[in-house]
């Protein structure tokens, strides 16, 4: 039974008055909380399920957010394993509450650390190219200035949901010097440029994130200009699912955030609007996480120490014993 | 001073309502015939400065369309040397208003010339990619699609003018299955896509293709996908000062196509770049269709050698004449 905390996370979710893979997961780990502190259950099995019923619900709200699939992994897991230990229903509901407000905060904290290590890699007077909205990639940019570094920052607008104008009045506030561009120029101002940082909303085992739609392509032009190219993620970003093959899957939003026209849309045209694409690990020079810088190709070495269980790939028994043993004690 | 109808033209280029290198440069020209005609000049000195005057007046309304200067040049380099042997005024209103028309109508088989090489180049089943809105690209799928070749296009929608709106709207019109996309969506797709076919705002003399802003992005993803990257491009969008050294001009329009005033005064104290045209290097393109024929990109020089000649140090001054001129 789905519960009416979680319905309406999912409804908010959809409507678009929430942003960034951080929030959502906020959101949903609070559902999750205030559901299963709500649930009737009375044998610790039946509770179980329940969360998990819910836990697999609330994932849908955006399959390609890897903080949310993580988080509802972290809480499922520890309830699970308090359950085998014989746990009561009353406890493991103390566990969900901690459980899911413990990986709140460290994805907090994370953005914390990331700023700290991430602007020591920026230098006084870098010119930085941003993409779309990320919490990691606004914190560093506002470290970085706040140690004195004086940035240029040039600001994708980032059609068509606009989020770049958010980004450019968080940086504006904070003093920073900003420039509001189109997506497409820029390869034009790449020349000027010193660094790209974008954010990710996944990180697969290879190394290649998923980001917002038209961070490929930015990302392969500064390759050619050798400009660098950070990506900050925290490890909650990271994938296990795609260690067993599973592809993030790239949601399409509706086809009216690109074309209103409705005499245009009479014509019998299609409009396809994919919200995000995956850029190579060959195209990306580092990923920024709370634990350090590493080169995308060591990604696996995070996704491998992810806690199970695997509730939300296909099933398939035995596959867990691949991940690390962060879970085991 | 303009007459009034060359004067409506002048300003429609400069509010954008005429687009379209082709279109831009024989409204320029019609606009200097409208000029000559309704000349009243008592001598040949006062025509050709009038003419000059109006010439510079039309330069200034697209700094950036190579078509421009170079419809401008095809006319005021007949009407100067029309000057050595004229009697009369009139007998150089003639000159003038003959030049103009031919320029206008070899600049309007021109797209049809290419539309019917290009076209030769389209595979029946191709999936095309198209990026803002060129007479001379969309003539090419026209017709290829007149010739029975079936295929379809995405189409980008060009921020921050959506220009592509356009192109769909013409696609669509001639019955070819048109997507529309995101600017952003253009690498996400390019799996699928067998072409990618763009028109040119310039060429210069080492092939480089100068077009609306994100065109370089376009053929880089193309380039790394391995699909075709074309160019369709008549001969007078081929820069002759490139040759001599000069480089095209990117100009920046105005902040307020990217966002409005009200909301950037809400944003707070940010800067707004907004270039119209970005460069893309003759590695990324695989032929440049011209209503001469296909040419390697390398091959621009030849056609601005055969079009305007070896430029001596007598021509340069002519080229500079109808330049630019900067305050």
């Amino acid at each position: 039974m789905i519960h009416q905390d979680v319905l309406s996370v999912v409804e908010n979710v959809r409507l678009r008055q929430m942003r960034g893979g951080t929030v959502v997961t906020h959101a949903a780990l609070t559902a999750l909380r205030s559901t299963s502190l709500a649930s009737t259950a009375t044998s610790p099995k039946d509770f179980v399920s329940y969360v998990e019923e819910n836990a697999k619900y609330l994932r849908k709200i955006r399959a390609a957010s890897i903080p949310l699939t993580n988080g509802l992994r972290y809480v499922v897991s520890d309830v699970q394993r308090a359950a085998d230990k014989g746990a009561t229903v009353e406890q493991l509901k103390k566990i969900v509450s901690d459980s899911a407000i413990g990986f709140d905060r460290k994805l907090e904290d994370s953005i914390v650390q990331i700023a700290e290590i991430g602007a020591r890699r920026l230098k006084a007077g870098d010119v930085i190219v941003t993409h779309s909205y990320s919490s990691s990639v606004l914190a560093i940019l506002k470290k970085a200035h706040q140690q004195g570094k004086r940035l240029k920052v040039f600001v994708t607008e980032t059609r068509p949901e606009l989020e770049g104008q958010d980004v450019a009045r968080e940086l504006a506030a904070e003093g920073i010097d900003t420039t509001l561009i189109i997506d497409s120029a820029v390869s034009h101002f790449i020349e000027d440029s010193d660094k790209v940082i974008v954010g990710a909303e996944a990180v697969a085992a290879n190394g290649a994130i998923v980001n917002k739609i038209g961070t490929a392509t930015i990302t392969a032009v500064a390759q050619r200009a050798r400009v660098r190219v950070f990506v900050a993620a925290s490890t909650y970003k990271f994938s296990p699912e795609t260690m067993f093959g599973e592809l993030i899957q790239i949601e399409e939003r509706p086809t009216s955030y690109v074309l209103d026209d409705k005499d245009l849309k009479q014509q019998n045209l299609k409009v396809r609007n994919p919200a995000f694409d995956v850029t190579s690990p060959q195209d990306i020079d580092l990923i920024i996480t709370e634990r350090g810088v590493i080169p995308p190709q060591a990604a696996i070495l995070i996704v491998r120490e992810q806690k199970g269980p695997l509730i939300f790939t296909t099933q398939e028994p035995g596959l867990e014993r691949f991940l690390g043993k962060a879970d085991s004690k | 001073m303009l007459p009034e109808d060359a004067l409506k033209i002048a300003e429609g280029i400069r509010d954008m309502r005429i687009r379209g290198a082709g279109q831009i440069a024989r409204s320029a020209v019609e606009a200097l015939v409208i000029t000559a005609r309704a000349s009243k000049a008592q001598t040949v000195q006062a025509f050709i400065a009038e003419l000059t005057d109006a010439s510079q007046t039309l330069l200034h309304t697209r700094p950036t369309a190579v078509s421009l200067p170079n419809g401008i040049r095809y006319v005021m380099h007949r009407v100067d040397k029309g000057a050595e042997t004229a009697k009369t005024v009139d007998d150089l209103i003639d000159i003038s208003v003959e030049a103009g028309e031919t320029f206008i109508e070899n600049a309007k088989t021109a797209v049809q010339r290419i539309g019917e090489i290009g076209a030769r180049r389209i595979a029946d089943g191709d999936v095309l990619l198209t990026h803002c809105n060129s007479s001379a690209a969309i003539s090419v799928m026209r017709n290829a699609w007149e010739s029975g070749k079936k295929f379809e296009v995405f189409v980008t929608e060009t921020r921050p003018r959506f220009q592509g709106h356009l192109t769909a709207s013409e696609l669509r019109k001639t019955g070819i299955p048109v997507t529309m996309i995101l600017d952003d969506a253009v690498r996400y797709f390019m799996q699928e896509v067998d072409k990618v076919i763009v028109g040119a705002d310039a060429i210069t003399a080492n092939g480089a293709l100068v077009n609306k802003i994100g065109t370089s992005m376009v053929a880089l993803a193309a380039h790394e996908a391995k699909v075709k990257v074309y160019a369709a491009a008549e001969t007078y969008k081929f820069s002759p000062e490139t040759m001599i050294g000069d480089r095209v001009k990117i100009e920046e329009r105005d902040q307020n196509e990217i966002i409005s005033q009200k909301e950037l005064d809400n944003i707070g104290p940010i800067k707004i770049r907004n270039p119209s045209f970005d460069v893309t290097p003759p590695e990324y393109i695989d032929l440049i269709i011209t209503e001469w024929g296909i040419i390697p990109p390398l091959g621009a020089i030849l056609i601005l050698q055969d079009v305007f000649g070896v430029i001596t140090a007598e021509e340069l001054q002519e080229y500079q004449t109808y330049a630019i001129q900067e305050e």
